[in-house]
């Protein structure tokens, strides 16, 4: 695994496995499901069933279903990893000559709004750079398109690109472009490039904020786009880097290990019919412009309005268009990075779920693929199995209290409950166990990990500790999904850096209804001590929920024994466009903490504000008189953020107080307010 | 920081309509070439270059010069031969982000730049966004299936759908 090479990838255009991985996943899931739901009847049906047992298979019938399913994905993966097969039913270059021999232009998109401009900066440096040392860096152009809304922010990301030009200049053109109406969010943002330079590119590759990408990785998908004209959209999966807490640790070794292989499962088995994951992907852009804009659903509520999570929806839209989709988990050197706590990942989740319960609308959109309504749906349901789960915890102890209070003598079969519950067991830890085979067995990576050992305890530890932690983002996740339908506004605190701990009030905040249910299981356990076993684990993950979050918030000194578990061959031998934008990153700029006065202060800021605002496509707005005596009184603490960004959009405002920055005298010994913020 | 002065205040940090001065000052040099983009651990050299390659003792005479220096790597670059006032050379340095390159670049021969660097100081080259080239993106219709109806006709590379082409 380490030491691969995007370029390094050998095609087979001719073969094609995927139909046959497919109808395997398909037959095998549904039988699997079948036996264990029969097996779970036959458990419970030992002195009859109740109307909450029959509700406890149903709901056990789609759980199974669920982890089944992954499991079957995941010995195709790992299949597909041992045998080092050639992928099939795509072209490729020929050789490193061959993949280097691109004609097409390509954009590097970046959509970003109110990020942190230093460090996005830093990972686009990065990637610029590392296309400096390819072949035809002239072929490729990057477009920061900011939908930023933040007046310091913005400022902060005009300024920090003037520097970002000047450093690529002599690698590729750079261009910055902000828009006044940000409808569309995201999607909106990328479809207003299409609509305005998308006859430049024949491709362009979307980039988040924390995305980070090898040159080679961008020039190979852009042969590949070259040698397939049916291909739409290509998906280098990202791997996840850079993480120092241990949460983020833990998230980044899950998904070496094990994503590894269920991707190369996915892969293998949807093949032209993947899916899109909204960045570190290529884009064919005509056929994107023709096919893929998004419209305004509908009504009002939580199925209506501008679609939340486009990158499903596009690549939907791409395949009904007879354009196929691929994910190519061969394609390494494709990076992001990842929340650094449960809660953090918990808010990015809940806006995820939001979008993908919303593609639950658009499963009956007319001429959309088979497949494609499959990943539309297994989007929302990733989501909805929370709940389910949930529900079935409660069905079985609803279950338990009626057949207590019944006592009608022993109402489960031990034995078959048994069977049915190491049998759920092995299905929902076999795609790690074959992660942990896969890493095994590749030496590099085996030696850079520390040896077989430290591999093994890290996989060990890490089903420990997600183990434990699935209760509590099953109880996040319904919570969520209860918010979104609702209505009703959940936050899991605010966002925090690497390493920064959450508050005791956020822990409390967050963690009380996992308290209320882990009380609720505990009572139910004394009260029917038949159950105890089977919840133990559960009631132990829930109350220890606000000490696990804070644990896994926390980071380790290199020189523990931490540091030396759950590490990534990543980790240990850094790509090098990973080391440089971690460099770039470590050099912080003065912030940009007043952007209006900055713009008036600064000549640098003032041209290159001026300049962006020329690009607007929206009417200045009049900047109440109170503004401008505030600017002229140099009290610029008392301009609200909601005036500075009234005032940044007006370039006459601008133009006009480019000097009044500094207090008048006042006195011959007046202190003057220093000019640069 | 800039120093807390009168000098500073007139000239309102580096404003390029209103800072050029013929007044020998150092804060002024200090100023221009801040703005122009150059980071604070470089402005010494640059004046330093500005007051002994070019003799520009105030910034009248610093900004003449990147008028001149500007409209000649536009001459060299694309045969523009339009004279860049001063504003204009301003922004369009800043633009480029040049101030990033060595502090020799804005003293060098024009014809011995890189024309990549070249390439971004030309006027042509410093908007934030290049010339429009669009595509039209017409909103897909997501509405669920036309039953009897017939459907819309799309070309595509190999059409597949479970539909029925009623």
């Amino acid at each position: 695994m380490s030491g691969r090479h995007a370029t390094a990838i050998t095609f087979d255009h001719d073969a094609s496995h995927a139909g046959a991985a497919r109808s395997f996943v398909f037959w095998s899931t549904s039988v699997t499901t079948a036996v264990g739901t029969l097996g779970a009847w036959w458990a419970l049906d030992t002195g009859g069933l109740n109307p909450a047992e029959i509700v406890q298979i149903a709901l056990f019938a789609v759980c199974f279903a669920w982890i089944a399913f992954a499991f079957w994905t995941a010995l195709v993966g790992f299949r597909r990893l041992v045998t080092r097969r050639a992928v099939s039913g795509l072209r490729g270059p020929n050789g490193s000559a061959d993949t280097q021999a691109i004609t097409s232009r390509v954009a590097l998109v970046v959509p970003m709004r109110n990020e942190d401009p230093h460090a996005v900066f830093a990972n686009i440096r990065a990637i610029g750079e590392s296309i400096g040392r390819s072949r035809h860096p002239e072929l490729i152009d990057f477009f920061i398109l900011s939908d930023t809304v933040d007046p310091d922010i913005q400022v902060a990301e005009e300024v920090a690109w003037t520097e970002l030009r000047g450093h690529l200049a002599s690698i590729c053109r750079v261009y910055y472009r902000r828009r006044t109406d940000n409808s569309g969010k995201k999607a909106g943002n990328l479809a207003e490039f299409c609509r305005r330079w998308g006859a430049s590119y024949e491709y362009f590759i979307v980039l988040d904020a924390d995305s980070l990408m090898e040159a080679d990785t961008i020039i190979t998908m852009t042969r590949i786009m070259e040698l397939n004209p049916g291909v739409g959209i290509l998906q280098a999966p990202p791997t996840s880097i850079g993480g120092r807490s241990r949460f983020a640790r833990l998230q980044q070794f899950a998904g070496f290990a094990y994503g590894t292989v269920v991707t190369a499962g996915m892969s293998g088995w949807q093949g032209g019919d993947s899916n899109y994951w909204g960045h570190n992907a290529i884009i064919r852009t005509k056929a994107f412009a023709r096919y893929c804009g998004l419209p305004v659903l509908s009504g009002t509520g939580p199925f209506s309005g501008e679609i939340l999570s486009h990158d499903f929806v596009e690549a939907a839209l791409m395949r009904r268009a007879g354009y196929e989709v691929w994910m190519l988990p061969e394609l390494v050197g494709s990076f992001e990075r990842l929340p650094p706590t449960l809660l953090d990942y918990a808010q990015r989740d809940r806006r995820w779920a939001a979008g993908n319960l919303q593609h639950l609308r658009l499963l009956g959109t007319a001429g959309l693929h088979p497949m494609s309504r499959l990943h539309l749906f297994m989007g929302a349901s990733s989501y909805l199995m929370s709940p389910v789960w949930l529900l079935f915890i409660l069905a079985g102890v609803t279950s338990a209290l009626l057949d207590s209070a019944a006592s009608e003598g022993p109402t489960v079969d031990p034995l078959a409950a048994v069977v049915v519950f190491v049998s759920s067991t092995v299905l929902v830890f076999a795609p790690r166990f074959l992660g942990l085979v896969a890493v095994l067995r590749d030496r590099d990576a085996r030696r850079a990990l520390g040896g077989a050992g430290l591999v093994i305890l890290s996989g060990i530890f890490e089903i420990v500790v997600s183990a434990l932690m699935a209760p509590i983002t099953m109880v996040m996740q319904t919570l969520a999904l209860v918010g979104i339908l609702s209505g009703a506004k959940v936050s899991w605190g605010t966002q925090r850096r690497d390493g920064e701990r959450p508050t005791a009030l956020d822990l409390l905040r967050v963690h009380t209804p996992h308290a209320v249910l882990g009380l609720a299981l505990l009572v139910t356990a004394v009260l029917i001590p038949g159950s105890a076993p089977w919840l133990a684990a559960m009631i132990v993950s829930l109350l220890a929920a606000p000490l696990l979050t804070a644990w896994t918030s926390g980071t380790d000194p290199e020189s523990s024994v931490m540091s030396r578990l759950i590490r990534v061959p990543d980790e240990v031998a850094p790509p090098r466009v990973v080391v440089r934008a971690d460099e770039l990153v470590a050099v912080r700029p003065t912030p940009v903490t007043d952007g209006l006065r900055r713009v008036l202060t600064d000549g640098r800021a003032h041209s290159v504000h001026l300049a962006v605002l020329a690009t607007a496509s929206s009417a200045p707005p009049t900047v109440p008189e109170r503004i401008a005596r505030l600017v002229d009184d140099g009290a610029w603490a008392s301009i609200s953020v909601e005036d500075r960004a009234v005032a940044l959009a007006s370039p006459e405002f601008l133009r006009a107080h480019r000097r009044s920055v500094v207090r008048p005298v006042r006195t011959a010994t007046t202190v003057l307010a220093p000019v640069h913020g | 920081m800039i120093r807390h002065t009168a000098d500073a205040r007139a000239f309102g940090a580096g404003d390029t309509s209103h800072a050029y001065t013929s007044e020998p000052s150092r804060l002024h040099l200090e100023t221009f070439v801040r703005d122009l983009g150059y980071p604070a651990e470089r402005v010494d050299e640059v004046i330093f270059h500005f007051r002994r390659e070019r003799g520009a003792m105030t910034v009248d005479d610093a900004a003449e010069h990147l008028a001149e220096w500007m409209s000649a790597v536009g001459r060299v670059h694309v045969g523009d031969e339009r004279s860049l006032t001063p504003e204009d050379a301003t922004a369009s340095f800043v633009l480029s982000g040049a101030a990033m390159w060595h502090s020799d670049t804005l003293f060098a021969d024009p014809s011995a730049l890189p024309p990549a660097h070249r390439a971004a100081l030309s006027a042509a080259s410093t908007t934030v966004v290049p010339l429009e080239s669009p595509l039209p993106m017409p909103a897909q219709d997501l509405a669920g299936p036309r039953w009897g109806r017939r459907r819309r006709t799309e070309p595509s590379v190999h059409r597949v759908s479970w539909m029925s082409s009623r």
